[in-house]
């Protein structure tokens, strides 16, 4: 790394140690249950101790009794539905709030925001008995509709807040070369939205994926559960037999982490956008 | 085509691009919301469709329902002790973060790494790692440290503590990327100035770093606030609201009293209160943290 020099400066150096050790300690009870997922049902019992070899029955376990194909692949379907969903709809919504300054646009601006302060238990009664008067008890519809409705504030908001940020005198060139809205709108708007569209799937991604309360709300059978709610019953079937639980926690939380590493600069604009004044 | 006629197409256009997102937002947000203020005047059970209009009483029957108070109780002292301490912890991080460490981006992705985590994992691992036997006390107790060997979920006032340290655990990596935006955004040369004039680094601090962060701490500070009072995930799962009603949030009661004892116009009563409750700390924060954003 080149021939910059960085003086030794003991203050930062115990500073640097200190954060190594906080380090660890955040990220320990994550190693300890990768660590611990590899340990037969003896080494369990000696909680300190490392692993002796790479026992791999606790994965075998918690892949075939947790059904894990399955969960993967309904919270695949329902977070890929709904993330689509909520970028077409709130593109759409966001660009007329945006580029109109009517009082009826604020207010429908502000009304949408104010999603964000409704808890879901608030509503979660009548959504109970709305949910199955439309059919979509066990369905995973009933999820994509609750997730999308959960990302709308936050959508809006970032793509409202982006669009603002688009000269209009790219539209107002379009419009004089003869293209209507629409062709605006998917011609020149949509294109610059990039940025904005990757803010919108960074915040609204993690939420949908571990959403629990809707599918124990709304789904009752085993084939149809997403992760959350399908963990949560393989852990209730096991109480204290630790080993498959680590293993498909494992296997779980390595989804969201693999792809925050490889993605990580996308993360942290994701988030500090979403934290602009709204 | 006229101007006039024109200007009428595209409003009636934007108006229609705008319909299928408040469309759901209405039919899954408000509507409910707004049949729970009829239910909570009722004594719904939710196993008929028969229920008579009782006016006030579900809502005195709250106040004198020991597992509604200890609920509410739990919910403001988690929402309002991890929004504190978080709070300090988050910006804490931040600070070092931005104090020019080497290991700056290794740091940044392991206090990132735990918000990643779902709360039935985070219970999982938790549920384990706090037994009493669990790898703790095993340690404590390795280490000579035995009296701080405790049973953290068994104990009536040590459970909910236990709740508020994972909380804060898992979110300081979040909170702390958006102070530490926050703190990229000021100007290094209000500090050169400020040494100039002799101020100290406790000075430049809180003159300088904490007023031009107050944007960043609204922001935090309402996610911390709103999140701590939905909190429903992590007691629901780990404790069972236990031990006796310690761990119990409003969240949690409302769903225990409308799907586990059948009284849904009793539940919406509560999650009405809630509501209320959400909206007028939440618009109270925004207004008391906004009006000490300055410009620069």
């Amino acid at each position: 790394m080149g021939k910059k020099k960085f003086r030794v400066n003991p203050k930062m150096t115990i500073l640097g140690a200190i954060m190594l050790f906080a380090s660890f300690v955040s990220l320990f009870p994550i190693l300890y249950a990768i660590l611990s997922s590899f340990k037969t049902k003896v080494e369990m019992g000696d909680v300190l101790a490392l692993p002796s070899s790479l026992y791999l029955e606790n994965y075998q376990v918690a892949w075939e009794r947790s059904d894990f194909p399955a969960l993967l692949t309904n919270s695949l379907f329902v977070t890929v539905l709904s993330m689509s969903i909520i970028l077409v709809i709130g593109s759409l919504a966001a660009y007329p709030i945006s580029r109109n300054s009517g009082k009826l646009y604020v207010f429908l601006y502000l009304f949408f925001l104010s999603g964000m302060m409704v808890p879901f238990q608030s509503g979660m009664i009548p959504l109970y008995g709305l949910i199955r008067n439309l059919g979509l008890m066990n369905t995973r519809l009933s999820l994509v509709l609750v997730a999308v409705n959960a990302s709308i504030p936050i959508t809006i908001l970032i793509f409202t807040g982006f669009i603002k940020t688009i000269p209009r005198e790219l539209e107002e060139a379009a419009k004089i070369d003869g293209c209507g809205y629409m062709k605006t709108l998917f011609r020149i708007v949509f294109p610059l939205l990039v940025p904005a569209t990757v803010s919108v799937i960074i915040l609204n991604i993690l939420p949908i994926w571990n959403d629990f309360m809707s599918p124990l709300l709304f789904i009752s059978r085993a084939e149809l559960r997403t992760l959350p709610v399908g963990i949560y019953m393989f852990i209730g079937d096991r109480s204290s037999d630790f080993g498959p639980i680590f293993a498909i926690s494992t296997l779980t939380l390595i989804i969201p982490v693999a792809l925050f590493l490889s993605l990580q600069k996308y993360f942290y604009k994701g988030i500090t956008a979403g934290a602009v004044k709204g | 085509m006229n101007r006039g006629a024109f200007r009428q197409k595209e409003r009636l256009l934007g108006l229609l691009l705008i319909l299928p997102a408040l469309t759901i937002f209405l039919t899954i947000t408000y509507y409910p919301l707004i049949f729970s203020f009829f239910y909570s005047v009722t004594d719904f059970t939710g196993r008929s469709l028969d229920f008579n209009f009782v006016g006030l009483e579900n809502f005195r029957n709250a106040m004198n329902d020991s597992l509604v108070r200890a609920s509410i109780w739990n919910t403001f002292s988690f929402a309002l002790f991890t929004t504190l301490i978080g709070n300090a912890v988050n910006l804490l991080l931040a600070l070092v973060l931005d104090s020019g460490l080497r290991t700056k981006n290794y740091l940044r992705t392991a206090f990132y790494i735990p918000c990643l985590l779902s709360p039935v994992i985070v219970s999982a691992i938790f549920g384990s790692i706090l037994q009493y036997d669990g790898v703790l006390n095993t340690f404590l107790k390795t280490i000579g440290l035995d009296f701080l060997a405790l049973d953290y979920f068994g104990k009536m006032n040590l459970a909910m503590p236990m709740l508020m340290a994972l909380n804060i655990w898992q979110w300081c990596g979040y909170g702390a990327i958006i102070y530490l935006a926050g703190l990229q955004t000021i100007p290094t040369e209000y500090y050169e100035a400020a040494t100039i004039d002799g101020a100290g680094a406790f000075d430049k601090f809180f003159k300088i770093t904490l007023p031009l962060l107050m944007p960043s701490i609204t922001i935090v500070t309402f996610m911390s606030l709103t999140g701590g009072l939905k909190l429903f995930d992590l007691p629901f799962i780990l404790t069972k609201g236990g031990p006796g009603n310690a761990t119990q949030t409003i969240g949690t009661a409302i769903y225990k009293i409308g799907f586990e004892y059948n009284k849904m116009g009793y539940a919406t009563a509560i999650a009405v209160l809630f509501f209320f409750v959400i909206a007028i700390l939440a618009i109270a924060q925004l207004r008391l943290t906004r009006s000490r954003e300055v410009e620069h």
